[in-house]
């Protein structure tokens, strides 16, 4: 196994998993080398006893957890909803712009286990078996939080379209 | 289970995921190339990208001189981080500030973040996160473009004389971009272990870190050979600093360092040279200036990885 391979072939992979784990992209630098760094102390360890995309997998989440938790500290924002700018939603001209800020507001909303295991299978488009090999956990627990993450996607999009109902009636809503 | 789109979702929904899936950041090639560097200075890996083309500019410009002496230097320290260090990222994070106390260039991604996030990021940040993105935001945003750009970006450094910055000063300090922080070393040099160090820059220094950058010397270059090969010059010299300090050679660590400022006024890994600087001057005796950077580099990266082991100089 050699690190500077591992690198070159899930560099890709991993820097847009921890983005769809909400780490900024003004971040993503930072979070993509902490991950490596620990591939780099664990690799004779690792030894192939799972796959290579499972175990970064597992190192992209504790990464993004701790961001998150460290932001949470510093009561910074990652990109959680409720720090957001909501101007920017109400002055967004681009309507897409403007969704796409909500989407992001309302990903963020989502505990990370069950956003990673939403970005896995409703963005990525992997199988839930898949998701449970990618993750390392039970199937059972792929759907389970599958359908708490829908069900928290879509009471957060009900919340800020309450909140911000003129401006989705005015142009974020299709 | 079936996707949410077949199951439920309304168009609303489906609308966002579909965004969503369209959303995700594509990292560029050169974003490839610089966190392997920064890995590379990190974790001590022998030539940057050799055997894979990753940083082929910068791998064209290492000898294995350096490399090894970057290995030498970086990978000692890695290997005693190993021991105690757990899997979480603060540890990384305590790993990497290890790295660079104890001799490495820990957070080298800092000043990658600028140089390859491109856009800048979505700024999606409250008011109450003011403070954070002031002292986070210029390393992330112009780093890499160079100390005029970086000093116009951040409020703190904005109010500095750009005149102030003259290229031609040898100052390890100038690595953090900013006329203050020149300014601090620059006000105290002509007295204390600072002023004595840089005057104990022997010629094989100078010449040393002229070879570093030799391979930039090429008219024919095209830019990002030539930011590969500056990245590059500036993990060796570091490199080679970090080893001077800690075999105990501070006044050659500083010398070290100012010639790579002098030589690259728009430094790369200016967060890890300031940060090397601010031991090294601790080193040399000149507390006061390194009280005083160490200061001002915790006030402007408070979240930088460096920032822990910079704060051993204020204790």
């Amino acid at each position: 196994m050699n690190f500077e391979r591992i690198y070159q072939q899930h560099f890709r992979q991993v820097w847009r998993f921890l983005a769809r784990l909400g780490v900024p992209e003004r971040d993503l630098p930072d979070a993509v080398q902490d991950v490596f760094v620990v591939v780099h102390r664990k690799l004779e360890e690792f030894e192939a006893r799972s796959r290579v995309d499972t175990w970064l997998y597992g190192i992209c989440m504790r990464v993004a957890s701790d961001r998150r938790r460290r932001a949470s500290q510093r009561f910074e924002s990652l990109d959680h909803p409720d720090q957001t700018d909501s101007d920017a939603l109400d002055e967004a001209g681009d309507e897409r712009l403007g969704l796409k800020a909500l989407a992001q507001r309302i990903l963020a909303s989502l505990p990370l286990e069950q956003r990673a295991v939403f970005v896995c299978f409703e963005l990525e488009g992997l199988s839930s078996q898949e998701v449970a090999e990618r993750l390392s956990i039970p199937l059972g627990t792929v759907h389970s939080r599958l359908r708490l993450a829908r069900a928290g996607f879509r009471k957060e999009l009900a919340r800020l379209r309450a909140r911000e109902g003129a401006w989705l009636r005015a142009g974020g809503q299709s | 289970m079936r996707h949410w789109p077949q199951d439920g979702a309304s168009d609303l929904e489906q609308e966002l995921l579909e965004l969503m899936r369209e959303d995700t950041p594509e990292p560029s090639e050169e974003a490839r190339e610089q966190v392997f560097a920064a890995l590379s200075a990190n974790l001590g890996l022998a030539a940057a990208g050799g055997s894979t083309g990753l940083g082929a500019g910068a791998a064209k410009a290492t000898t294995a001189a350096k490399a090894t002496a970057a290995a030498k230097a970086a990978g000692t320290a890695v290997t005693g981080t190993q021991a105690a260090a757990g899997v979480g990222s603060g540890v990384i994070k305590l790993a990497l500030v290890g790295l660079v106390l104890g001799g490495a260039t820990a957070g080298v991604g800092h000043f990658v973040s600028s140089a390859t996030s491109g856009s800048g990021g979505e700024e999606q940040r409250s008011a109450s996160s003011s403070q954070s993105k002031s002292a986070q935001g210029p390393a992330h945003q112009v780093l890499p473009q160079g100390n005029a750009p970086r000093a116009a970006a951040d409020p703190e450094l904005g109010s500095a004389e750009p005149g102030r910055a003259e290229p031609g000063r040898a100052e390890p300090g100038s690595a953090l971009p900013t006329a203050t922080g020149r300014e601090v070393l620059g006000r105290d040099s002509t007295s204390g272990g600072a002023a004595g160090a840089e005057a104990a820059v022997t010629p094989d220094v100078a010449s040393s870190v002229a070879r570093f950058g030799e391979a930039e010397s090429g008219s024919a270059r095209s830019p990002a050979a030539s930011a590969a090969s500056q990245l590059e010059a500036e993990r060796a010299a570091l490199a080679q600093a970090r080893q001077a300090l800690q075999s105990g050679n501070a006044p050659r660590a500083l010398g070290l360092l100012t010639q790579l400022s002098q030589r690259y006024p728009k430094l790369k890994l200016s967060q890890e040279h300031e940060a090397l600087s601010i031991r090294a001057l601790a080193a040399s005796g000149a507390r006061s200036q390194a009280v005083a950077r160490a200061q001002r580099f915790v006030a402007l990266y408070p979240n930088s990885p460096l920032t822990p082991g910079v704060r051993e100089v204020l204790r």
